[in-house]
């Protein structure tokens, strides 16, 4: 029995979650989480010497880049999981994990850009973690706009799995690239104070709140991506009922020979 | 249903099971998403039987006989060709089908002994030269087979399509509307050239006209919606001829180079990348270097470090565009993967093309750059760059060539998949191109020669292990 045929007969359109207790137990915990990350942040950790309060970026910058990698680590995942089993559900966590990938891609870069200006004195150095985010960047865009251009559903999962496979191998190898560039072309130097105990508490709230909003936004947009595979599948089941309740009204012809 | 033991023969591998009717299908649905198109259609073709598809527009007939070319996967049921599941040996089953579609899968640079010949070699057709000319002459193109196909007409091509589909003599060959651009006296010869072409072959064949389905076929099978509404009883005892005996399996290595050399001889007779390629490469580098030399006045080994691999990659980008984009544009990818061959092959002989290609463009720019920068670039480490470069920028575009293929926008999408991906290789290329011209001692461009050599290996493992699924579903 194909996977196929197992959806065709499951027509259940199943409760949005999270909105039930267990919504109301991950929305305050995210909550709050948030609340004492920027508490911590702005308040609880203390100004850095050299960089004052500049600094304050980089908790949010360190979380949000963290979730970058991994979101691309999951859209591999769920791509050799899609290639492999061939249900439709591992594509749809790809896509969910690209979108909110781009998100924390693009932040990263924000932030990361707006504390170089006031740290460094420039937006953009090439720094081997800066530019392996850019190419991750466009990786992910490229991803996105593959999935935009082909309409057959089983090949734009396909493809796109195969693209999501490959981008993510590609990774490493930008990485290893860029640091050799810059061993052979040395940069200026980043200085690197000594982090408090506050500043590495804050640090690890930080990441945390930043994780659970990370993974409650994947699953938001896991389950609105299958919602609407539902939506399209019940809309051809509907066609398929037209299609046999004409086929009945026709009424001349007899069933089936064989 | 059919339990008609035909001649019991020994069972080869590879051979088609002679015991079990020559196609069989049972409650086989064909659809979209969830969209039907097929309903579980059952049907059973005894070998050498022929079945009529009859009904209106958008029945079904063409889905289903794609589906038993294996282009399109059912959503469930069963089909077996002569006891071989279609899904599951999906290759082996390959070998006993021959397909005619509503559009020719032939080559059009290539002449119609050529189209012959090449696909004999695909399908490790036994005799092949004797073959072929026997197959021109049923067909009656016996003296138009030194012409190409691009120039034969609509009805020469559909004869020369059922030669091709016939050539290997399958066990089941598959015919969508073969009536449709055939002269009156061609589909009055039809079911003598399939007694020639392929006796004993079940044949499957669709058509809107009663007239030729009485003329080609003992049975009728009618399709509305979707569903087999009505179909005549199979005959007890068919009439056969000799046993179908579908070619033996071509190695990997064979069907790649099989599929290189018609690449070649196409582009020798086409000549539609060299020319375009070399005149970009051109253009791209006479740009750059009035970019920066002029206007910038920047160091001449810089220059040609970026300059040299940047336009190589636009080079490999455009390429990649037609690599595979030329084949769907003729249709005759499906002639491709109707073959039964390792589909990886397809992919290695397009990436030796590409190499190819990038490869004549990557010298003729070499020795622009040394005229334009008064530069030395012909020497062992910079030819060392250029050949682990174009190996490695190949595999990364040939596999993004692959699957923008699928899309819609495949031009634009091409660069935007394939550029972030070859970054490395970029600066690899430039890091050798530097150590290399600003004379730095020996073995300072190693570590990034072996970058490259480890870009290529790592993307064309990827590309021949993922290529399959890119293009066969």
């Amino acid at each position: 029995m194909s996977l196929a045929s197992r959806a065709l007969r499951r027509r259940t359109v199943r409760q949005p979650p999270l909105f039930g207790w267990r919504g109301l137990v991950v929305y305050t915990s995210l909550l709050i989480l948030m609340g004492a990350a920027l508490y911590m942040i702005f308040i609880y950790a203390p100004a850095e010497r050299v960089q004052g309060d500049a600094h304050r970026l980089l908790y949010g910058h360190v979380a949000v880049a963290w979730l970058a990698f991994l979101a691309f680590g999951i859209v591999a995942l769920a791509s050799v999981m899609y290639l492999w089993r061939r249900n439709p559900r591992w594509d749809s966590l790809a896509v969910a994990s690209a979108e909110v990938g781009v998100l924390f891609t693009t932040l990263t870069l924000a932030s990361g850009s707006i504390w170089g200006r006031h740290v460094w004195g420039v937006w953009w150095t090439w720094d081997p973690r800066l530019t392996t985010t850019l190419v991750l960047w466009f990786i992910y865009v490229a991803y996105l706009a593959l999935r935009m251009y082909i309409d057959n559903v089983d090949t734009r999962r396909r493809v796109a799995a195969i693209f999501g496979i490959v981008g993510v191998v590609d990774v490493p190898i930008v990485w290893y690239s860029v640091e050799w560039w810059r061993s052979l072309h040395p940069v200026q130097s980043v200085t690197r104070a000594g982090l408090t105990l506050e500043m590495v508490l804050t640090l690890v709230v930080t990441v945390v709140a930043f994780t659970v909003f990370c993974f409650v936004l994947i699953r938001q947009r896991y389950l609105l991506e299958r919602a609407s595979d539902e939506g399209e599948g019940l809309r051809d089941i509907v066609r398929n009922r037209h299609d046999e309740l004409r086929l009945a009204g026709a009424g001349s012809a007899p069933e089936a020979g064989e | 249903m059919n339990s008609v033991a035909t001649r019991p023969t020994p069972l080869a591998t590879g051979e088609p099971d002679t015991e079990s009717p020559a196609l069989t299908l049972s409650r086989l649905s064909v659809g979209f998403g969830r969209r039907s198109v097929l309903r579980e259609v059952s049907l059973s073709l005894n070998s050498g039987e022929r079945v009529a598809l009859l009904g209106p527009n958008g029945a079904g007939k063409t889905t289903l006989l794609r589906t038993l070319a294996t282009l399109q996967p059912p959503l469930s049921g069963q089909a077996r060709v002569g006891g071989t599941d279609l899904v599951g040996s999906k290759r082996v089953a390959r070998r006993h089908i021959g397909f005619v579609g509503h559009t020719p899968h032939l080559i059009g640079h290539l002449t119609a002994r050529e189209n012959l010949a090449f696909l004999t070699s695909l399908y490790g057709v036994a005799n092949a030269d004797s073959r072929v000319t026997e197959a021109l002459e049923v067909v009656g193109l016996a003296d138009l087979a030194d012409r190409r196909a691009r120039e034969l007409s609509r009805g020469q091509l559909q004869r020369l399509s059922l030669a091709a589909a016939a050539l290997h003599h399958p066990a089941v060959l598959l015919l969508d509307e073969p009536d449709a651009s055939l002269d009156r006296d061609g589909v009055r010869a039809l079911p003598a050239m399939l007694d020639a072409l392929c006796p004993g072959s079940a044949v499957l064949l669709s058509t809107h006209d009663p007239e030729v389905a009485a003329q080609v076929a003992g049975r009728r099978a009618v399709v509305d919606r979707g569903r087999v509404v009505q179909a005549d009883q199979p005959m007890p005892n068919p009439a056969i001829g000799k046993a179908p005996s579908s070619g033996t399996a071509t190695s990997f290595f064979g069907a790649a180079w099989t599929l290189l050399r018609k690449d070649a001889l196409v582009e020798w007779r086409a000549r539609e990348q060299a020319p375009a390629l070399l005149a970009f490469a051109l253009l791209i580098t006479v740009l750059f270097d009035m970019a920066f030399v002029i206007l910038a006045a920047a160091d001449a080994p810089a220059v040609a470090a970026g300059v040299a691999w940047s336009t190589l990659l636009l080079v490999a980008s455009l390429s990649g565009v037609r690599l595979f984009g030329s084949e769907r544009d003729a249709n005759t990818l499906t002639c491709l993967r109707l073959a039964p061959i390792d589909q990886s092959a397809v992919f290695v002989a397009k990436y030796v093309v590409l190499v190819a290609h990038v490869l004549v463009v990557g010298l003729v720019q070499l020795a622009l750059l040394s005229a334009l920068l008064d530069l030395q670039l012909f020497q062992g480490g910079m030819l060392a760059t250029l050949g682990l470069v174009t190996i490695a920028l190949s595999a990364v575009t040939a596999m993004q060539s692959a699957l923008a293929l699928q899309s819609r926008a495949r031009e634009m999408l091409m660069p935007l998949l394939a550029v972030p991906l070859a970054i490395p290789v970029m600066l690899a290329g430039v890091g050798a191109t530097l150590e290399t011209l600003q004379g730095a001692p020996a073995g300072g461009a190693a570590p990034w020669l072996g970058l490259l050599a480890v870009v290529a290996a790592v993307f064309l493992a990827l590309s021949v292990l993922l290529y399959p699924h890119a293009v066969d579903g």
